[in-house]
């Protein structure tokens, strides 16, 4: 049957038959030899094999002396099951308050697997992050009062696509692996025959590597008893200091870390003692998600500022005075008339100049440096909003979406947790028999009663609008524009907001991004925008609006804020009127809709010719209207200082 | 996919029984979703793990219970009310773009077919019954034949040089390549793998695992399919 996974079958795998994947594999043994490690996250892209690697694994535990179990954690579930509750069945019975052991205890001394472990709600994380911090939780709940043991080796996998892990479970995992596709014809050719022998006969499949198995759990079992014994050569400490320093990490959970994972090594190297190789080899495992957050990939970012002459044009912005010189609002834009040919005086290489005005002329622009949004002014916005919106803030609490997850007492129940509810009412049960002999099965009580709580989205997202038509080709606003919309990423990763991105230019415009929280996507997408083409505007505020209403249709207490980041500046028309009036009209329109609000961010250069066409539409919008410069929390501290140093001199 | 279990009375032994869900009816059947783009982020999770798994783990009010749920999922969205997540999109093996009928003459048939169906449904049926049933064995024969249709290596080599050129995400596009391909040469009553399966099967299994690039049209780039596959015989 299509659609269902091999490696989903009942059989499991086997994790030492899994062609590639090497990293991956050492990590999870160096973590089973050393569970101090306190974990391995598998980072990567959809379909590389994450969950059939910590699934395999599962698999070996027994045969490799591993005490514990293997508890999967599935992404649904709840703080009751987590952390144990009252067992209903022998309250209800007999009265009696016995704790019905959650996963955090069944998880102890074993391993503790969360596929799409970026996924888990923010309070099932937080419990994980608890037990995982002191070894043991303290559980509280229905009567119940005890202190739980729980030690596990925790194995995470994710798509990092699909959203970023809070930095505290990040820092949980002592090793970290990017698992990434086979890349070369001949090994996925062999993995497709693996996977296809093992769906044709698993059982033959598994039998045929059994010893290659026996192998691997022998090297496991002798290694996990060889670790104590491993120490660290003179050479080995000197190079994990150096490492850790290099990695700029914070505190001395790097050089801890790397000490047990060099001697894990060792130890499944057959070793009694852990050399700097053993340390170089391990470096990466452990520091790759050590290293500061968010910082956009290394190597990209390098090939972008190596050629700047190529990318952006510096001495665009002597050269611009000529060229800025508006005809009308709607007409051509200043930069689109010398974008046709490539204004750069440098760039007269004959072959390119050729291909370039042969067709549309496209440009992709570096991304200019992140700066710290200045933070007030949003904030504030949001908070005008959220007081604004008194009414839906009540509707909201009747909405009986979301996950559930938890449940409390209340006045009034409007969403029964029937659950709680019996728990609530168990222990009391040979009591109220006594006194109500024929009642229900049940007798509940109004003190009983326990109101669900669920996860409401009140999650803010933000709509990016950006204007990537040639006119941003001029003077490197592009750059700087996808600077400032860099910025916004790094604040909603922060804020743990939502972002999508829309890109107007040419004839119309387009959803580069959905509604994520993944900046990282966000990122490569900007990276890779091109700049050209004609200016659309309409388009943009049409289509990231229509993001919005989608959004709030299917989230109604989304807090929504659409950020246009243009000049103002069109000349496509939306219908067949002229094109600025559209785009005032559009403004206009999504203006009058109070569930959202707007900032424009103007990216026209300070001149005396500016046409300040961003400020109309803004107006129009009801939006906030910021000039790109004026985002910067750190330039408007630079303003006020050289304000203060003239006036100065008057006492 | 409110409370997992049920409290019955009639039993009357008090003992929690668990009371089998959506997913849990699905196994060994299909999971259809309607606006599937729609669903709630909770909701695609849960979808997302049994899709996974082939199993479905409760873990929550107080219940503990696992059950088998492997099903053919099958959605259906309007791409402008919002984009799947890159996760659960790639658990969908195959994705067909529907679009409306636009020649003159096959749109009247379909009107004409709708109101004779609506007029009498019995004998539209039974009109149809022998075309349905003919199908049915078609399907039964080919799922039997499926499990000894083999691919040689040169179509798998041809199935990983694709998903390379292309830069499709992780293996799943090549397994769900490979298995296309068997199922379209069992429905074809062959037991080999002929390059015109890899052909269609790219088809079926890439698009909506291609990387979007910014202003690029998603799609299949036929150049580079023609390039690996060959043109079509």
């Amino acid at each position: 049957m299509t659609g269902r996974e091999s490696w989903s079958e009942t059989a499991v795998f086997p994790f030492t038959a899994l062609a590639g994947q090497d990293e991956a594999k050492l990590a999870l043994a160096l973590a089973v030899v050393c569970p101090a490690l306190g974990g391995v996250l598998l980072r990567g892209e959809k379909g590389t094999a994450k969950s059939t690697l910590a699934r395999g694994l599962a698999a070996l535990l027994p045969e490799a002396g591993f005490p514990g179990g293997f508890v999967d954690l599935p992404l649904s579930v709840g703080e009751d099951r987590l952390a144990g509750c009252i067992d209903l069945e022998q309250a209800i019975a007999a009265g009696r308050i016995v704790c019905q052991p959650g996963l955090l205890a069944r998880a102890d001394g074993g391993v503790l697997y969360v596929d799409e472990i970026n996924l888990l709600p923010d309070h099932i994380t937080d419990m994980l992050l608890g037990a995982a911090a002191n070894g043991r939780f303290r559980l509280e709940r229905e009567g119940l009062s005890a202190e739980v043991p729980s030690r596990f080796l925790l194995v995470g996998s994710m798509n990092p696509e699909e959203g970023e892990l809070r930095p505290q479970l990040l820092d949980r995992f002592g090793l970290c692996v990017d698992v990434a596709a086979i890349r070369d014809v001949a090994g996925r050719v062999v993995l497709l025959r693996d996977l296809e022998a093992f769906e044709a006969d698993p059982r033959a499949f598994v039998a045929a590597g059994m010893q290659e198995r026996e192998a691997f759990t022998r090297r496991l079992t002798r290694a996990r008893k060889l670790f104590p014994a491993v120490d660290l050569t003179g050479p080995a400490r000197e190079k994990i200091v150096a490492a850790a320093a290099e990695a700029a990490c914070a505190g001395q959970r790097a050089e801890i870390l790397l000490s047990r994972a060099a001697r894990a090594l060792a130890a499944w190297t057959n070793k009694p003692d852990a050399d700097p190789a053993d340390v170089a080899d391990v470096a990466e495992l452990v520091l790759r998600h050590r290293r500061r957050q968010l910082q956009p990939p290394e190597q990209q970012r390098q090939e972008q500022h190596a050629d700047p002459e190529k990318n952006g044009h510096p001495d665009q912005a002597q050269a611009s005075p000529s060229e800025a010189k508006p005809q009308d609002g709607a007409g051509r834009s200043p930069g689109s008339a010398p974008a046709k040919e490539p204004p750069n005086p440098d760039d007269n290489d004959p072959g390119q100049g050729k291909a370039e005005s042969s067709k549309l002329k496209e440009e992709v622009f570096a991304v200019g440096e992140p700066f710290r949004l200045k933070p007030i002014r949003i904030r504030r916005d949001r908070i005008r909003r959220k007081a604004g919106s008194g009414r839906r803030a009540l509707t909201t609490t009747l909405e009986r979406q979301g996950r559930g997850v938890g449940a409390r007492m209340a006045e009034e129940i409007r969403d029964l947790a029937l659950d709680a509810t019996l728990r609530a009412a168990a222990p009391h049960q040979p009591s109220r028999r006594k006194i109500l002999p024929d009642g229900p099965a049940v007798r509940i009580r109004p003190c009983d009663l326990r109101e669900r709580t669920r996860e409401k989205r009140m999650g803010t997202l933000i709509v990016l609008v950006a204007d990537a038509s040639s006119s941003m080709g001029a003077s490197r606003r592009m750059t700087e524009a996808k600077g400032a919309i860099l910025s916004f990423l790094l604040d909603a990763y922060q804020k743990r907001d939502r972002i999508a991105f829309v890109a107007f230019r040419g004839s119309g415009a387009e959803v580069l991004l959905p509604p994520t929280g993944s900046p990282e996507r966000a990122y490569r997408l900007l990276e890779a925008l091109p700049t050209g083409g004609k200016t659309p505007l309409a388009h943009g505020l049409f289509t990231g609006y229509r993001l919005i209403e989608t959004e709030l249709r299917r989230h109604p207490s989304t807090i929504a804020l659409l950020v246009v980041i243009s000049d103002g500046r069109t000349n496509v028309p939306f219908r067949d009127g002229k094109p600025l009036a559209e785009a005032l009209d559009m403004a206009e329109r999504i203006g009058r809709d109070g569930r959202l609000k707007s900032i424009v961010v103007d990216t026209e250069p300070e001149h005396m010719n500016a046409l300040g066409l961003a400020g109309q539409v803004a107006d129009a919008l009801h939006a906030r209207h910021v000039k790109v410069e004026d985002l910067r929390a750190d330039q408007l501290q630079q303003l006020f200082r050289t304000g203060r140093d003239e006036v100065a001199p008057f006492p | 996919m409110s409370a997992p279990w049920t409290w019955k009375r009639p039993s009357g032994d008090g003992k929690l029984r668990f009371e089998p869900g959506v997913l849990a009816r699905a196994n060994r059947g299909i999971l259809y979703v309607d606006e599937v783009n729609l669903l709630d982020d909770h909701i695609v999770d849960a979808l997302l793990d049994a899709a996974a798994m082939g199993v479905n783990t409760v873990e929550r009010e107080g219940v503990s219970f696992t059950h088998p749920a492997r099903f053919v999922l099958v959605g259906t969205m309007n791409p402008e009310e919002g984009e799947l997540r890159p996760q659960l999109l790639d658990r969908f093996g195959l994705c067909v773009e529907v679009t409306g009928i636009t020649d003159p003459g096959e749109r009247v048939e379909v009107v004409k077919r709708l109101m004779a169906f609506e007029a009498d449904p019995e004998a539209f049926m039974a009109a149809h019954a022998a075309e349905e049933k003919a199908l049915g064995e078609k399907l039964a024969a080919a799922r039997e034949r499926v499990a000894r249709v083999t691919v040689d290596d040169a179509e798998l080599t041809a199935i990983a040089r694709l998903s390379i050129a292309l830069g499709v995400d992780g293996h799943r596009a090549d397994l769900v390549m490979m298995r296309t391909a068997k199922a379209l040469a069992a429905l074809d009553d062959r037991e080999v793998v002929i390059r015109d399966d890899l052909r269609r099967a790219a088809g079926l299994a890439l698009p909506h695992r291609m990387r979007r690039k910014p202003f690029e049209a998603v799609g299949v780039d036929p150049e580079i399919v023609t390039s690996i596959l060959g043109n079509a015989a």
